[in-house]
């Protein structure tokens, strides 16, 4: 690597003998005239030996160091400034000579190897395949596989996703897994069906919440729920109906220590859909006063910990919401205050904004019928019956002691958790167990495996191979077990075989062998798309081998609009601009106390709404650095302090002039996430442009660079810290490409905001004047408490000023972000190349080698006019053979 | 293989529940080492990595002066009694390690920049040890984590893929020494060949695949089937073992603990059941991966976390405050080596044995140097009570120090990563 720091070409010196020899004349001229007096094997500069390094283009190692002299001669990197230049024609012949040979060497072993070798699902894709196979869609399965090996970030890359023992482990494990939680056990569910009327535990009652009743805090209804002497003996059923006489639950507190905002005592028993109704408002409180909310508040709706929603809570004036979502067994609901601060206070003291909570109703799971869709997959129509302990075929008792299906284990729930199953008036304290029932063993087993089978590995089965899982089922029957027995080894089995976790990709014909068949097209599509199995209709399609020309365009469009494309938004960007980091560094809660779960959810949410207005809209490639809208919520307006917007829906919004928003690199999950919650460095941040933006990702430091030792006493800016660093030789040279762009960035603070002066903290000081620096602005701080606006003051204080100025490596000022963006407008095609990239790599599962430029340069031609427009660069991309071929 | 197994032994247990899952077992039969337990050997030695990955703050570890004349730092201080029991490192990290958090996953395999493009891991060196000298013992190796931050775990296998780790105390409780009745073996029995029929159908199936595919895809099944075949290796392996009696022990089991909080208690005990372990010879190879993120205020005087702490632009009361959770994970240490040392083994303690390798390859969190990594290493049959001291800034690789750990374990290895031969000053007593 450090080798690319020290390159350097020369004016010619005579060598008789030069291991270029072998390549075309152009090309040999070049090198033996502009490049061997700094490169030979005397001075070896950059430890490259001209003369010594073969033409061998089969050695890939040699082949990368090739494909570099090329592409530094190409960039004009290459001979270096300081030596006289090559006239552009001997350049460009040089080029061609050389670039004729390593296509040609690259496109050999393209056509021998195949670009990409037989990949493995990754989890994601694993746990997405599991979710659409049995339409479970809230299945979490991915935590239980070791996590995937990553090439440039990315875990779809083949090469990167190994098999091992360990591996093989987790799959098995998982295949269990996931069948306990496909199959029923029970010919009915247990329904719930409720209205609820508390959040949070009883211990809070008349301080974090507290009833309202007739618009008044209702102390009377307190007093009855913790009457003197601490109402020993009144159980939980008898304190629920004094809660339902309260209007509203009133909330003070974002979830803290000791108050947990869960929903009364309601867990699922089953995983399945729930509709959810709830009515919320927000108000002002003034020490028992309720006045109109200054703000329009809202909720986040979890599910053990995973965010379901933000619901809104208009001033004084109930919003009703209703939604069906998917819930897990045993998940813990709660609805927890987004907006507001971890506040101690009772209802006595406190001012401040308040939220209230009307009603909220759960029921389910709603089930169109029972057993549900994930056993009827399995099990097709076959009845669920209570077993006997007697062979279900012929009625003869079990030659040897039973052994039952297997049973999944009980939901570990939160105690106290309903509905319990002492709940359902059917349910009996002795549960039997029930299980599917076949009145035909062997044949149902061949049939739903028939039927299981193709639609798991995702292309036709050839009789042969079902009749291997057949066989396993049909043993166990013939051994005397039950059907669910025999069948859940087949099925497991076939959760495990590489026909399943392998993305199998064989050629549609053997006289035009790296093409691939229609039945990998249409993976290769869903696994692009919806990260997971074709369904039935892409199924279909390929089974007729129609998914060519304007059927395949068709088809993307309708994926693309598919709600599933969420799930290749959500993971490219956690690939390719590494949202997944957002959560690696925590903001220091002194210093940004207002970085809170709603601030960074809402980031999130842009950044990936922004992405999708762009597929939608077909938006230019220039979208990634400024736009003339927004995506966001109130939150984030607060944050870019953008007036005007309320309620905590993502939704576009005009640009206002002048702000510094617009564009993707200015979003606040990217400043957050190229930040360390502490401080920002701009070689980090510049480092990460140029390689995620601009696509030139750098070498690492030389070794026995000492690391620069953030200091945020106030004292110094990070750019006085790095200078000493950066303006010594060795570190130069990479510096001047890396940190432009990170000074560029300097306006913004690690968690996005827009700032002209550092923060630092301050000391705890008795007399405000002796406050070191100057105030923050209130209106930073939303929902900030009067006392908590004390420590806020105390903490943060506003020091040295911020200086985002800078000169790129060609030489180009910039006084602030808006010139930089400028500059950065001024090539498209080096970000719409970077895009394709690594969207070629996302797609195929194999980066871009140097066989593919051809196709990278022909999908930047056919996009080029409309401003290399998202959809269509996705689009070109699937036509074109890259995407076609192995 | 017969696929039918008797009716009677047909349970439904999770496949493979009872192992555990962060315990690697014996692999091939042919990677054992000439080296095996004769009937007059001595008593086995043994190796226990620890990091821990949030850094150790330089300026209260690294020792003033070096030879056995050194000064004990702050940190060191803490350890005193055991002076003569462990030697301190400075200038010692993997040369090419960088990439700041990243290079935690490097600890024990040195392999260079894990933050670059096609970086790929090694095997560490615990998994290397383990495969050549873990093949008498019920596992293999213990893979464990003290964590608040997912399940990643120090040890690789030779393919550089992580192993999960075992988080849970409670459950490497039951691991080690709950045997469970008659019924729950026989059931875990026939869990295990239930397994390894499935691999035989799967593998099957893959070789129909192979002459289908290209040469390149068939590289990739190889590791299919190379996977297949070491897993299948492991049930046999459990197998023998299940029926053989767990060693007991006076610990009672201890109860699941996952508060966030309460990461030092969770690593206390997970010190105490490495010490039966070892005692207990259910293994001779341990790696623990400490992350101790999370606000830790069950420490008295922490409020904040951990990780933000770490970047503490050198405010004083940040560094305060993260030197009581460096502290607290010290004491721990400290307590775990003191009961090495009294825990008898053939006679000598078991710590003269028992080579404990602890430090953190954060040289400086604040600035995520990747440099002059805080090591230490106790016991295990070295000369100790010496400060060894190489080039701050130009270091020594510490995969010498490795090299020199597999020497002792009497591993034959001129060479491990990046290090070639021993780690010049550390003799074996």
């Amino acid at each position: 690597m450090r080798a690319a720091l020290f390159f350097s070409f020369t004016l010619f010196v005579f060598i008789p003998l030069c291991a270029a020899d072998e390549l075309p004349g152009a090309a040999k001229q070049f090198i033996t005239k502009r490049c061997t007096e700094c490169h030979d094997a005397e001075t070896k500069k950059g430890g490259l030996d001209l003369t010594a390094l073969a033409p061998d283009f089969e050695n890939a190692e040699t082949f990368a160091r090739w494909v570099k002299i090329h592409d530094r001669v190409r960039a004009g990197e290459m001979p270096p400034a300081k030596k006289e230049q090559p006239a552009a024609a001997e350049r460009e012949a040089m080029l061609k000579g050389l670039n004729d040979l390593l296509a040609r060497a690259d496109g050999k072993r393209q056509r021998e190897q195949g670009r990409v070798p037989l990949r493995r699902m990754n989890r994601t894709e694993y746990e997405n395949t599991i979710r659409d196979l049995f339409s479970m869609p809230g299945m979490l399965v991915k935590d239980l596989l070791p996590e995937d090996g990553r090439f440039d970030g990315f875990d779809k890359a083949a090469t990167a996703l190994d098999m091992s023992a360990v591996q093989m482990r987790k799959y098995l494990e998982a295949a269990d897994y996931v069948l306990d939680a496909a199959i029923a056990h029970q010919d009915k569910p247990i329904v719930w069906k409720q209205r609820n009327r508390r959040i949070g535990g009883l211990a809070q009652f008349g301080e974090s919440i507290f009833p309202i009743h007739k618009m008044k805090v209702d102390m009377d209804l307190v007093g009855r729920i913790h009457p003197p002497g601490g109402g020993k003996g009144m159980d939980f059923n008898e304190r629920l109906p004094i809660l339902q006489e309260m209007d509203s639950l009133g909330i003070i507190t974002h979830a803290r220590p000791a108050f947990t905002p869960e929903f009364e005592t309601f867990s699922p028993y089953h995983s399945g859909f729930y509709r959810l109704r709830m009515s919320l408002w927000s108000f002002e409180f003034n020490k028992g006063e309720i006045l109109p909310a200054t703000r329009m508040q809202s909720f986040a709706l979890t599910a053990s910990g995973r965010l379901i929603a933000y619901l809104d809570a208009p001033s004084l004036k109930p919003q009703e919401h209703e939604m069906t979502v998917w819930l897990n067994a045993a998940d813990d609901l709660q609805l927890n205050p987004a907006n507001l601060w971890g506040n101690f206070n009772t209802p006595f003291n406190y001012e401040g904004p308040g939220v209230a909570v009307d009603f909220v109703d759960i029921e389910g799971p709603l089930n169109d019928s029972w057993p549900p869709a994930s056993h009827r997959r399995l099990f097709g129509n076959l009845p669920i019956a209570q077993l006997a302990a007697k062979r279900v075929a012929d009625a003869t008792p079990y030659p040897g002691p039973l052994v039952y299906p297997r049973q999944p284990p009980i939901p570990v729930r939160r105690p106290g958790a309903r509905p319990h199953h002492v709940d359902g008036a059917e349910f009996q304290k002795w549960q039997p167990v029930w299980t599917a029932a076949s009145p035909r063993p062997p044949e149902d087993a061949e049939r739903l495996l028939n039927d299981f089978l193709p639609r798991a590995f995702r292309r036709p089965v050839p009789p042969e191979e079902v009749a291997v899982y057949v066989k396993i089922a049909r043993d166990h029957i013939a051994a005397g077990d039950f059907f669910e027995t025999a069948m859940r080894d087949a099925y497991r089995t076939a959760l495990c075989s590489p026909d399943f976790l392998y993305l199998q990709e064989p050629q549609a014909h053997p006289k035009d062998p790296t093409r691939i068949d229609s039945h990998s097209i249409a993976s290769r599509l869903s696994y692009f798309i919806w990260n997971s199995m074709p369904d039935d209709e892409l199924i279909a399609l390929a089974a007729k081998n129609q998914l060519g020309g304007g059927t395949l365009a068709k088809q993307l469009d309708r994926m693309l609009d598919d709600p599933k494309a969420e799930r290749f938004i959500a993971d490219f960007l956690d690939q390719w601009v590494e949202l997944r980091k957002i959560d690696f560094t925590s903001p220091d809660v002194k210093l940004y106390p207002e970085f809170r779960p709603d601030l960074r959810d809402a980031m999130l949410a842009e950044t990936r709404a922004f992405f999708r207005e762009m597929i939608t809209k077909d938006l230019g490639v220039s979208h990634l650095v400024d736009s003339d809208f927004l995506m966001i919520n109130q939150r984030l307006a607060e944050h870019y302090g953008i007036p005007g917007v309320e309620g905590s829906a993502i939704r576009r919004v005009p640009k206002p002039a002048g702000s510094p928003r617009g564009g993707l690199l200015t979003q606040g999950a990217i400043l957050k996430l190229t930040a360390n919650g502490t401080t920002t460095s701009p070689v980090l941040r510049g480092a990460w442009v140029m390689n995620r933006i601009i696509g030139r990702p750098l070498p690492p430091p030389p070794p026995d660079i000492p690391a620069v030792d953030p200091d945020i006493r106030g004292l110094t800016t990070i750019r006085e810290q790095l200078d000493k660093h950066r303006n010594t030789a060795v570190c130069a040279g990479c510096h001047a490409k890396m940190d432009p762009a990170g000074f560029a960035l300097e306006n913004f603070d690690v968690i996005g905001a827009w700032r002209t002066q550092y923060r630092f903290v301050g000391e705890k000081v008795d007399d405000p004047s002796e406050r070191k620096g100057g105030d923050p602005v209130k209106a930073q701080f939303l929902g900030v408490g009067v006392q908590q606006w004390q420590h806020v003051l105390n903490n943060v204080r506003l020091g040295l000023p911020v200086d985002a100025t800078g000169t790129t490596v060609d030489g180009r000022p910039f006084k602030d972000i808006h010139d930089f963006k400028r500059i950065l407008l001024a090539d498209e095609e080096v970000l719409a190349r970077n895009l394709v990239q690594r969207l070629i790599l996302y797609a195929t599962g194999a980066p871009v080698s140097y066989a593919d430029r051809a196709s990278v340069d022909l999908i930047l031609q056919h996009s080029r006019e409309g401003g290399y427009g998202l959809r269509t660069l996705i689009k070109e991309i699937v036509v074109n053979q890259v995407f076609q071929r192995k | 293989m017969n696929f039918i197994p008797a009716p009677a032994s047909l349970s439904r247990r999770t496949f493979l529940r009872g192992i555990g899952v962060a315990l690697t077992l014996p692999m091939l039969e042919a990677m054992r080492p000439a080296f095996t337990r004769g009937a007059n050997a001595e008593a086995p030695r043994r190796l226990v990595t620890i990091q821990t990955n949030q850094g150790i703050m330089p300026h209260l570890f690294f020792p003033k002066g070096e030879g056995r004349g050194y000064e004990l730092s702050p940190y060191l201080k803490m350890l005193e009694p055991l002076r003569e029991n462990f030697t301190v490192f400075s200038g010692l990290s993997h040369p090419g390690v960088d990439g700041g958090h990243a290079n935690e996953l490097c600890f024990l395999t040195g392999a260079p920049h894990p933050a670059g493009a096609g970086f790929r891991n090694s095997i560490s060196v615990d998994q290397f040890a383990a495969e050549r000298v873990g093949n008498d013992t019920r596992f293999q190796s213990l893979v464990l984590a003290a964590s608040n931050a997912g399940d990643r775990s120090m040890s690789f296998n030779r393919a550089g893929i992580l192993i999960p780790p075992e988080t849970s105390a409670a459950k490497l409780y039951r691991t080690l020494f709950i045997q469970g009745t008659e019924k729950e073996i026989a059931s875990r029995i026939s869990d295990l060949r239930s397994g390894r029929s499935l691999l035989d159908s799967v593998r099957e199936r893959a070789k129909r695949l192979e002459n289908s595919v290209s040469a390149t895809d068939r590289s990739r099944l190889d590791q299919y089937f190379t996977s297949i075949r070491e897993l299948e290796q492991q049930l046999v392996q459990t197998e023998s073992w299940e029926t053989k009696p767990k060693p007991k022990v006076a610990m009672a089991e201890p109860k699941e603990n996952k508060e966030p909080a309460q990461l030092i208690t969770r690593l206390r005990t997970t010190y105490d059941l490495i010490k039966l372990a070892l005692e207990t010879d259910s293994t001779r190879i341990v790696s623990l991966f400490i992350q101790p993120l999370g606000v830790l205020n069950e420490i008295a005087g922490v409020q904040h976390e951990t990780h933000s702490l770490t970047h503490h632009g050198n405010r004083p009361e940040m560094i305060e405050e993260l030197r009581k959770i460096e502290e607290a994970q010290f004491q721990a240490f400290r307590d775990f080596l003191t009961s090495l040392s009294g825990a008898a083994d053939t006679g000598s303690p078991l710590l003269d044995r028992t080579a404990v390798l602890y430090g953190t390859c954060m040289g400086n969190a604040n600035g995520h140097s990747n440099q002059n990594w805080p090591m230490l290493l106790a016991g295990g049959g070295f000369k100790h009570g010496q400060h060894l001291a190489f080039n701050t800034e130009r270091n020594e690789p510490i995969s010498k120090l490795f090299v020199s750990l597999l020497e002792r374990l009497g591993i034959e290895a001129d060479q491990f990563s990046s290090g070639k031969g021993t780690i010049r000053g550390l003799e074996m007593a």
